[in-house]
């Protein structure tokens, strides 16, 4: 079991590797640059070519591609990831300051998906074409189709500005910085959109997996040996149909990250999300890398979790055999 | 093992857990009351300004409308602007003197004034400003200082000299000499970009740490100037916190607090608005004119804008180097259909940049396809492409080019339309490249005809139209070289002649610009016809 996960892990590296080296080649070959782009026409014109080159080495833009991006992974070894020349700061510090905001985000959004998603799932599945099914079939295929940032500004006009029980977006109220009850009412909005909507597609797979459990020869065995339903339904059926479901999650974990883009920003919550939109538009390459770090890092660690996951609901699946 | 089974949502809830308050929402979390003082106390101006914004406290940084408001509260200039954006008042300069060629300015400074850690201001501040910027002005990569018209300036770049136009008389006078008369010096001077900076703070700072020092990266406590507020708090795209300065030199401000909120999304900051969670926001989108009018704790207001949407021709490339053929495009346009059918009246037609009068003999190129026509056919054009290169982050540009699209496709020109995003559209205006004309927006042209100035390059063709006619840089001199209002009027009149009939961009239409205000706000408040300068006079505005 160690082994396997050590050997996970170990290969996560390159993968990671060749997830920072491709995107510094998209990123190098995007259009504009970062001296000019953010310089006024008119001084652009005032500089001359000697000014522009000056700036060019101070910023390393001299050097061929590959050379910046073995300069950029040692700094980055180093615990080094550069400055963002939008702000001024070390983007580790930039990145650090929201992070907190985002996983809190990400991490209520997954529970209320995992909470909702599953066990209507289930109920769906049990009770199939029955009056539930369809209703819950019903909220989800609307959950799904409209999108995220169309649900919030909803969200923010009957809650907030209309009926005014929750906060009309932002971190905190301010003033109110330190006050937990204030904190957790401007989440219970992004958060719920962010769950809800991936609580949707979780209970479509959970229903999908579970008709086809319940369908097979080994329930109707259980069936007629007389165990009672419930004991069927959770000891036996939903553990083998949680299998296709953890690939779900495995791959809603990283889909919440770019979900998180847009619920950030239409309820301004200050966390990757809003920052890697803000990187992108202003050409901020080292500020865009920083981030596709952070992210590449967690989509290789959910993908180990979801095999953590497997070998947990189904022993047989071990891709290295203990010896 | 068999009871770890929800493995992954264990994950998620430590991971919840480990972020401290993340539990998902618990139904009795308590709502917001509604306006007037929804949160913060009543004492708070929460603001917003739905524009873009740089997160840099020093003027070689200086790039942006946000940074003009929040340094207008924070810093002085030596005078400032009254709300009609032209009438020049005393800021740092309680009175000066200007010789009768507009090129001595003798400024008597205030012998009150302190600056936010105490330390007293006076002419050395001034000094070392106006020096540091004129020796290190290559530093200044946004609205520049005036500073470079000093006699002498370009003389002491890169050395250590204070220019040879600049004179300490005694310790609250200053003396400044330009190079060339410019009458429109002092108001000029209102910008932001020649706030006055604190020597004691900045004196050994250089041009190759100035961007990265804690001064220039908003740091409270170091950040300092000598204005109504003081710098409480600066988080990058996220806010500006700012607290009354008691000592101000001109009164303790009314407010005891200001909170500058930067939007990702300005439909959130509307959504503040109804709610009562936001105060005052400038640059609101027109379409949101008539919901918000109807919110009775709110004035809405539709103002003046000095800025302007043109088209600007490569003069450079063929056939769009003949003025007939920018004619036609000017006639193809049906402006006034725009102004009424898409801004609902709230705009206005120009026949030039605007702050030039509209004198009768100007032609107002009206609407007009089959004068477009016969322009082109006697210019000769055959179909040649235009493309129309633009900014789709502009305001209302992705409802309002297709339609000057289908305009110009209906007067016989091959019309493409190269939307980009921000930086993508510097790229290409740099490059000169993958287009034939652009779309500019802006600015405050409205404030003075000067001020289209800085639009023209007698040398550089790659900068704006690339109209290089010598003529407007002796008339914008003239105008500039005398104060007798008669004489200025004739240089602008020819001025505005010579641009009417070339066209080296087409002038489109003025929108006007939409501001929304609490009415508990009063005072001296007064939005200003150049809206950035509003924060001017900030410390005689009252909340009730």
């Amino acid at each position: 079991m160690s082994a396997y996960f050590f050997r996970r892990v170990l290969i996560a590296v390159p993968v990671l590797l060749g997830i920072t080296i491709a995107a510094f080649s998209v990123l190098s070959a995007a259009p504009g640059d970062p001296i000019t782009a953010r310089m006024d026409p008119e001084v652009r014109a005032r500089l001359t070519q000697e000014d522009l080159d000056r700036r060019r080495r101070e910023l390393g833009l001299d050097q061929p591609v590959p050379i910046r991006y073995v300069r950029w992974l040692a700094d980055v070894v180093q615990g080094d990831l550069g400055y963002s020349i939008v702000t001024g700061r070390p983007i580790a510090t930039e990145v650090g300051n929201r992070l907190g905001a985002s996983l809190t985000l990400m991490a209520s959004a997954a529970l209320i998906a995992i909470l909702v998603g599953l066990p209507f799932g289930v109920v769906s599945a049990v009770n199939q074409y029955g009056r539930i099914d369809y209703l819950l079939s019903a909220v989800t295929i609307i959950l799904i189709s409209t999108p995220t940032f169309v649900l919030a500004l909803i969200a923010l006009y009957v809650f907030g500005v209309t009926l005014k029980v929750l906060p009309v977006g932002d971190l905190f109220t301010f003033g109110k910085e330190n006050d937990v009850v204030d904190r957790l009412a401007h989440l219970v909005m992004p958060a719920m959109i962010l769950g809800l909507a991936n609580a949707a597609q979780l209970m479509r797979y959970t229903r999908a997996s579970m008709l086809d459990v319940l369908s097979s020869d080994y329930i109707t065995t259980a069936r007629a040996k007389g165990l009672v339903g419930r004991v069927i339904l959770v000891r036996h059926a939903l553990r083998n149909a949680l299998i296709p479901v953890i690939t779900i999650l495995a791959i809603i974990l990283p889909q919440l990250i770019g979900e998180a883009v847009i619920t950030e920003t239409v309820f301004n919550w200050p966390g990757l999300g809003q920052l890697s939109v803000r990187a992108a538009a202003d050409r901020d390459p080292a500020m865009l890398m920083g981030v596709i770090l952070i992210v590449g890092t967690a989509t290789l660690v959910a993908s180990i979790l979801a095999d953590f996951a497997y070998s947990v609901v189904d022993p047989r699946i071990r891709y290295v055999r203990d010896r | 093992m068999r009871r770890r089974l929800p493995a992954i949502a264990m994950a998620a809830a430590l991971l919840a857990a480990a972020c401290g308050p993340a539990a998902p929402a618990s139904p009795s979390a308590p709502g917001q009351s509604p306006a007037p003082s929804p949160n913060g106390g009543g004492d708070v101006l929460r603001v917003a300004r739905l524009a873009d914004h740089y997160n840099f406290w020093h003027p070689v940084q200086f790039q942006t409308g946000n940074q003009f408001q929040w340094w207008s509260a924070v810093f002085n200039t030596l005078v400032e602007a009254e709300a009609d954006s032209r009438t020049v008042v005393g800021d740092l300069a309680e009175s000066w003197e200007v010789s009768p060629d507009a090129t001595v300015f003798t400024f008597k400074l205030v012998e009150n004034a302190t600056w936010h850690d105490g330390e007293p201001f006076d002419a050395d501040d001034v000094m070392f400003t106006i020096t540091w910027a004129t020796q290190n002005y290559d530093s200044f990569l946004g609205f520049a200082p005036l500073w470079n018209q000093i006699k002498g300036a370009d003389a002491v770049k890169g050395t250590t000299n204070v220019p040879e136009g600049l004179r300490k008389v005694d310790d609250f006078t200053v003396e400044v000499t330009l190079a060339a008369p410019n009458a429109e010096a002092l108001y000029a001077l209102t910008d932001m970009a020649n706030v006055i900076l604190p020597e004691h703070v900045l004196k050994d700072v250089t041009a190759a740490d100035v961007e990265k020092v804690p001064f220039t990266l908003g740091t409270p406590g170091v950040t300092v100037g000598t204005g109504p507020y003081k710098l409480a708090a600066f988080t990058p795209d996220q806010s500006v916190e700012l607290e009354a300065y008691a000592d101000y030199f001109k009164g303790a401000p009314k407010i005891s607090k200001i909170i500058f909120k930067l939007f990702a999304d300005p439909a959130l900051a509307v959504a503040q608005l109804e709610s009562g969670d936001l105060d005052l926001a400038f640059r609101v989108s027109p379409g949101e004119f008539d919901r918000l009018s109807a919110i009775d704790t709110l004035n809405v207001i539709s103002a003046d804008n000095p800025g302007i949407i043109r088209i600007v021709f490569r003069t450079g490339i063929d056939p769009w180097s003949d003025k007939r053929v920018r004619q036609a495009v000017y006639y193809a346009i049906n402006r006034q259909a725009i102004v009424d059918d898409f801004y609902k009246g709230r705009a206005r037609v120009l026949i030039n940049p605007p702050g030039f009068q509209e004198y009768d003999d100007l032609n107002r190129y009206e609407y007009n396809v089959d004068t477009a026509k016969q322009l082109l056919a006697d210019a000769g054009y055959n179909g040649q492409p235009f493309r129309i290169l633009y900014n789709q982050t502009f305001p209302d540009a992705q409802q309002v080019m297709p339609l000057i699209q289908s305009d110009l496709q209906a007067a016989g020109i091959t019309t493409e339309l190269v939307p980009t995003d921000n930086e993508g559209f510097l790229a290409q205006y740099n490059s000169g490249e993958g287009h034939e004309a652009f779309i500019a927006v802006g600015g405050s042209e409205g404030l003075s005809p000067d001020r289209s100035r800085q639009y023209f390059n007698p040398t550089d063709p790659k900068i704006e139209s690339g109209y290089t006619n010598p003529r407007i840089f002796e008339l914008w001199a003239e105008g500039r070289a005398t104060a007798d209002p008669a004489a200025r009027d004739a240089a602008y009149h020819e001025l505005a002649r010579i641009l009417n009939e070339d066209v080296p961009q087409a002038n489109l239409y003025s929108p006007n610009l939409v501001m929304v205000a609490t009415k508990r706000l009063g005072g001296g408040f007064d939005i200003h016809l150049n809206e950035r300068e509003t924060f001017m006079d900030v410390e005689t505005w009252t909340l009730e």
